[in-house]
C-alpha cells in the first residue's frame, strides 16, 4: 500500500528543484552499457521541424538521480530527469542544438551510491528534410466489437499540440473511420460516419458535405483519391470478424466480398460510380485501390474468394494495377501482378505510392488483409522503375497503415511492437533511393505519454497544414 | 435514578456528544453499506498522476475525479469507512462549528447543525459515489443492490459465501434471475460442487450459467469473471476489455482482468501497461508486485492455474460452439485443479441444453474411464 505517495511526492518536488537549479555535465565512470530508454530514440533520423523527443530510462538501475546532456557541435544542454515524464528538453534548447549540429549526441549520467556513471552516448541524426506539419490520425481502443468514444485527430509535429477534428460526442457515438487525403493537402478530408448520421462525407473549410450516392448503390470502405481530386476510388467490403481462441492475434477480420469503384463527385456531392468487371469479380476479392501520382494507374490487393470464415488464413492477396483513364472514365482490360502471393507467398494490404510516383510501399503478412492483428506484418518497398523489391527491414515488424509525407522524403506508420496491442504512430525517413532509417514514435510532451496512452492510433496520415475543424457536425 | 437536564449539559459537551454521535452514527451506516460502495470502486478508481488528473479536468469530468478519489479508498473496505467518517466529521463539525458562532442560542445550535449536517452527508454522499439511493442499499429486497453486492463478493472470490447466500434466500426473484443463477452457479464450480448441486436450485437453461450480454458493463464484468472460471480465456479478456472501454479504462477491477489474462497469454508486456495504470492507485501496488512474483499464491492461483486452458486447437471462439472450446479446456488441463472447475460447467451446460448424447460422450471421455480421478457428480448421472 502506498500511504507514502504524498511524502514521496513532497520529497520530489523539492528534490527536482534544487537540481534543476544547477545541472552540469559530471565526471562520470562509464558503464560501457547502452541506455536501454522509452520511447526508443537512439540511433534515428529526426526532421529538422520536428518537436522534442522526450524518454525515460527503462532500464532498473535505479538511479537517485539522473541527467541527459544533450551536445550538438559546440552546444550542450543539460536536462533532468522529471521522474516518469523522463527527460524533457525544452522546445528552444532543442531547435537551438538542430541549429548547431547534423547529429546531437545524448550522454545520459547518473548518480549511484553518491558516484557518477554514465551510459554510453547515442546519437540522434537530424535530417535536413522537413516533414509536413501536422499527423492525422483516429484514436481509438484496439477492441472487438463495442466501443466508447472515438474521433479523428491532428497533432502538430513541430510542438506537441493535439486537437480533435471530430469525436464521437458529436455525432452521437457512432463510430468513424477512414479519413483520408488527396495528395496531403489538408484542405479536403474525406471520412465515413457509422450508425446514426451513416455516410461517407467531405471535410472542406470548416463545412461536411454528405455524398449523395444512388440507391441501391454498393457501400464505400477503403478510399484513395484520385491526384485530379475529382474522383475517389474506394473498395466495398463485407467485413465480419471473429475472435481467436489461442492465437496471440486476438481477432481475425476478414472480407466475405469486396470489389473496387471508382467515382465521380460533382460539386453537390453527387456519386456516379464507374467500374470494371475486372474490380468486381465474384471469384476474388478485390480491396486497398491506391491511385498512381499521375492519376493513370489504379493499384490494388486482390485474392481468390476462398470460402470465408472457414478458409479465412488461405485468402493471400496480391498487389494488382490496372490503367485508369479518368478523362473518359474507362479503365484498361489487363491486369498488372506486381507481387503475386501465389507464387511469392504472404499476403499483400495498403498499397501507397510515393509522390513522385517511385516507390510502392505496402504491408505484406501471412495470409488475410487486415494487417493491423498480425504480429509478423511488415511494410515492403518495390522500385516502380524497374520491378526491383527494396529493403527497408529496418522498419521493423508488427507494423501496418502509413502514409507518405508530400515531399516523399518521410512516412508515418503504426506499429504495435511496443506491447502487442495498442499501435503507436513512428516516422521513419526515406532517401531518394529507397533507404528507410530506423522508425521512431512521435514525439510526445512527456516520456508516459505512451504508457498512459489507452487508445490506438489508427491511420495516421501526414498533411502539409492544420485541417479545419467542422462547423456543421451532422 | 440519574436525571440529566439540558440545562446542565455545557455548549462544549454538547457538541462533543454530537461528535460522538456523527462518527458512530457515519460509521455504522457506512459498514453495512460499505459492500456496495466496494462494488463502486471497482469501476471508477483514482489514479495519482497529475496527467491523468488535468486531462479530466479538462474534459470536464470532474465529477468523476471526485467520486473517484473517495471511492478509491473502498478498495480497503475499512479504510473507506475510516476515510469516509473522517470526512463527514469534520465537515459537519465546521459547519456546527460555523453555526454555533453566528447563532445567538449557543447552547445547542451548532450541535444540531452538526448531526443535521452529518446525516444529510451519510443520505447524499454514499448514493452519490454508487448511483444507488441511500435507502436502496439499507433495503434487504432491492434486486439492484443485491446483484452489486454478490458481484463485488464474486470479485472477492467469496465462493462459500456465495453459496450460503444462496442456500439461505428463499427469495423467487432472486432465484429465478439469471444473473443471480449465474454468480450460483459459479459459486458451486469454484467449489467443484455444480455437478452435485446444479438442480437444488432453480435453472433457467444455458443462460444460468453465462450469457451473451457485452452492451451492459456490468454485466460484461460478471461474464468476464464467469468465462474465467470456466477456463476460457479469450472470451474472458474481451468481455474485460469490452466493459473496460465502456468505463473510460478506468475500472480497477477490469484492468486486473486484464493483466491476468495478459500473463495468461504470455504478453507481459501488455500487462506492464495495465499495471502502470494500477500502480498509479494507492491500493493495487501491491497486488502488481504479487503479478510480477511467479511464486506468489496470487500469481499461481490467477495465471500459473489458467495457462493450460490456452489449447493448442486454436480456432474461433465459439465457432464449434462454446462447449467445444471447453472440451479443448478440459482435455488440456488434465492434473490441474482447473480442470475439474471446467467439467463442472461442460457437463452443466450438457444438462441445461439437453444434449444428451454430447453428454454421454464427456461422461465416457471424463469419468468412465480407468484413469479417471473423478467420481460422476449426482446430477450428471440422470
Amino acid at each position: 500500500m502506498r500511504t507514502n505517495l504524498f511524502r514521496h511526492s513532497l520529497l520530489y518536488i523539492c528534490v527536482a528543484s534544487l537540481a534543476s537549479c544547477s545541472l552540469n555535465r559530471q565526471e562520470a565512470k562509464p558503464l560501457h552499457l547502452a541506455a536501454a530508454i522509452f520511447p526508443d530514440y537512439t540511433d534515428v533520423t529526426m526532421p529538422i521541424n520536428i518537436a522534442p523527443p522526450t524518454f525515460s530510462l527503462a532500464d532498473n538501475l535505479m538511479l537517485d538521480q539522473a541527467q541527459a546532456v544533450f551536445t550538438a557541435g559546440s552546444l550542450s544542454v543539460v536536462v533532468g530527469n522529471d521522474g516518469d515524464d523522463g527527460f524533457c528538453i525544452d522546445i528552444d534548447d532543442w531547435n537551438a542544438l538542430k541549429q548547431a549540429g547534423t547529429t546531437i549526441n545524448v550522454l545520459i549520467q547518473g548518480k549511484k551510491d553518491g558516484e557518477w556513471v554514465e551510459y554510453d552516448s547515442f546519437p540522434i541524426h537530424i535530417s535536413s528534410d522537413s516533414i509536413d506539419s501536422h499527423l492525422v490520425y483516429r484514436l481509438i481502443e484496439p477492441g472487438y466489437e463495442v466501443w466508447n468514444e472515438m474521433g479523428i485527430y491532428q497533432r502538430n509535429l513541430e510542438n506537441y499540440d493535439e486537437n480533435a477534428i471530430i469525436t464521437n460526442r458529436q455525432t452521437d457515438g457512432g463510430c468513424m473511420n477512414c479519413h483520408s487525403f488527396s495528395q496531403n493537402s489538408s484542405d479536403r478530408m474525406l471520412l465515413h460516419l457509422r450508425l446514426d448520421h451513416a455516410g461517407t462525407y467531405i471535410l472542406h473549410d470548416g463545412k461536411m458535405q454528405k455524398l449523395i450516392l444512388p440507391e441501391g448503390s454498393p457501400a464505400l470502405t477503403y478510399p484513395a483519391w484520385h491526384p485530379s481530386g475529382k474522383c475517389i476510388a474506394f473498395s466495398s467490403n463485407s467485413t465480419k470478424q471473429m475472435f481467436h481462441t489461442t492465437d496471440r492475434n486476438r481477432i481475425e477480420v476478414f472480407d466475405y466480398s469486396s470489389d473496387i469503384y471508382v467515382c465521380n463527385v460533382d460539386e453537390q456531392g453527387n456519386v456516379a460510380y464507374l467500374s470494371s468487371p475486372l474490380l468486381t469479380s465474384p471469384s476474388h476479392f478485390e480491396t486497398f485501390p491506391a491511385f498512381a501520382p499521375d492519376g493513370k494507374r489504379l493499384y490494388y490487393c486482390s485474392a481468390d474468394s476462398v470460402p470465408i470464415p472457414d478458409e479465412y488464413d488461405k485468402a493471400h492477396y496480391s498487389l494488382c494495377s490496372i490503367s485508369f483513364d479518368a478523362e473518359k472514365g474507362t479503365f484498361g482490360d489487363t491486369v498488372d501482378t506486381l507481387y503475386n502471393a501465389h507464387t511469392q507467398g504472404g499476403s499483400i494490404s495498403h498499397p501507397r505510392v510515393s509522390p513522385d510516383g517511385r516507390f510502392l510501399l505496402f504491408t505484406h503478412h501471412n495470409y488475410g488483409n487486415f494487417s493491423i492483428w498480425h504480429r509478423e506484418a511488415k511494410l515492403m518497398m518495390i522500385d516502380l522503375t524497374n520491378g526491383n523489391t527494396i529493403d527497408i527491414s529496418t522498419l521493423g515488424a508488427y507494423t501496418s497503415s502509413h502514409s507518405w509525407s508530400s515531399t516523399g522524403r518521410w512516412i508515418s506508420m503504426t506499429s504495435r511492437r511496443v506491447n502487442g496491442l495498442y499501435s503507436i504512430p513512428y516516422i521513419s525517413h526515406i532517401s531518394p533511393d529507397g533507404k528507410a532509417t530506423k522508425p521512431f514514435p512521435v514525439p510526445q510532451s512527456d516520456a508516459a505519454y505512451y504508457h498512459r496512452q489507452m487508445k490506438s492510433y489508427n491511420l495516421p496520415e501526414l498533411v502539409k497544414g492544420r485541417v479545419v475543424e467542422p462547423e456543421n457536425v451532422p | 435514578m440519574f436525571h440529566l437536564k439540558l440545562s446542565h449539559i455545557k455548549p462544549e459537551m454538547a457538541l462533543g456528544l454530537s461528535a460522538v454521535s456523527v462518527i458512530a452514527i457515519t460509521a455504522a451506516m457506512l459498514c453495512i453499506i460499505a459492500p456496495v460502495l466496494s462494488y463502486a470502486e471497482g469501476w471508477c478508481s483514482f489514479f495519482w498522476d497529475s496527467h491523468y488528473i488535468s486531462s479530466m479536468l479538462s474534459e470536464g469530468h470532474s465529477e468523476e475525479l471526485l467520486k473517484g478519489f473517495f471511492l478509491q479508498f473502498f478498495a480497503c473496505r475499512w479504510i473507506g469507512v475510516c476515510v469516509m467518517t473522517v470526512f463527514v466529521f469534520f465537515v459537519s463539525a465546521i459547519a456546527g462549528v460555523i453555526i454555533q458562532k453566528i447563532s445567538k442560542k449557543r447552547r445547542w445550535s451548532g450541535a444540531v447543525a452538526c448531526i443535521v449536517v452529518a446525516a444529510a452527508l451519510n443520505l447524499y454522499v454514499p448514493g452519490w459515489l454508487s448511483g444507488v439511493p441511500v435507502v436502496s442499499m439499507f433495503s434487504g429486497t432491492n434486486k439492484n443492490v443485491r446483484l452489486m453486492v454478490l458481484s463485488d463478493m464474486v470479485r472477492q472470490r467469496e465462493w462459500t459465501a456465495i453459496s450460503d447466500y444462496f442456500e439461505s434466500s428463499h427469495d423467487m426473484k432472486v432465484n429465478y434471475n439469471l444473473l443471480f443463477q449465474n454468480c450460483r452457479n459459479m459459486a458451486l464450480a469454484e467449489q467443484e460442487k455444480l455437478g452435485d448441486q446444479l438442480l437444488d436450485f432453480p435453472c433457467v437453461d444455458i443462460r444460468s450459467i453465462y450469457q451473451v450480454d457485452i452492451e451492459s458493463p456490468q454485466i460484461a464484468a460478471l461474464m468476464s469473471d464467469v468465462f474465467y472460471s470456466m477456463g476460457h480465456i479469450a472470451m474472458s479478456q474481451r468481455y474485460a476489455f469490452e466493459a473496460n472501454e465502456k468505463m473510460g479504462n478506468r475500472s480497477p477491477r477490469l484492468l486486473q482482468r486484464l493483466v491476468q489474462t495478459a500473463l495468461i497469454y504470455g504478453n507481459d508486456a501488455l500487462a506492464d501497461k495495465y499495471m502502470y495504470m494500477l500502480r498509479k492507485t494507492l491500493f493495487y501496488g501491491d497486488w502488481c508486485d504479487a503479478l510480477k512474483n511467479h511464486y506468489s499464491k496470487e500469481y499461481i492461483y490467477a495465471v500459473s492455474n489458467k495457462k493450460a486452458c490456452l489449447f493448442p486447437d486454436n480456432r474461433f471462439s465459439g465457432i464449434k460452439g462454446l462447449d467445444d472450446d471447453l472440451l479443448q479446456v478440459a482435455r488440456n488441463t488434465k492434473r490441474t485443479r482447473q480442470h475439474n472447475v471446467t467439467l463442472q460447467y461442460l457437463g452443466s451446460l450438457y444438462i441445461l441444453a439437453g444434449l444428451q448424447e454430447k453428454k454421454d460422450s464427456f461422461l465416457r471421455e471424463f469419468y468412465e474411464n480407468n484413469n479417471s480421478q473423478w467420481t460422476i457428480p449426482k446430477y450428471f448421472k440422470k
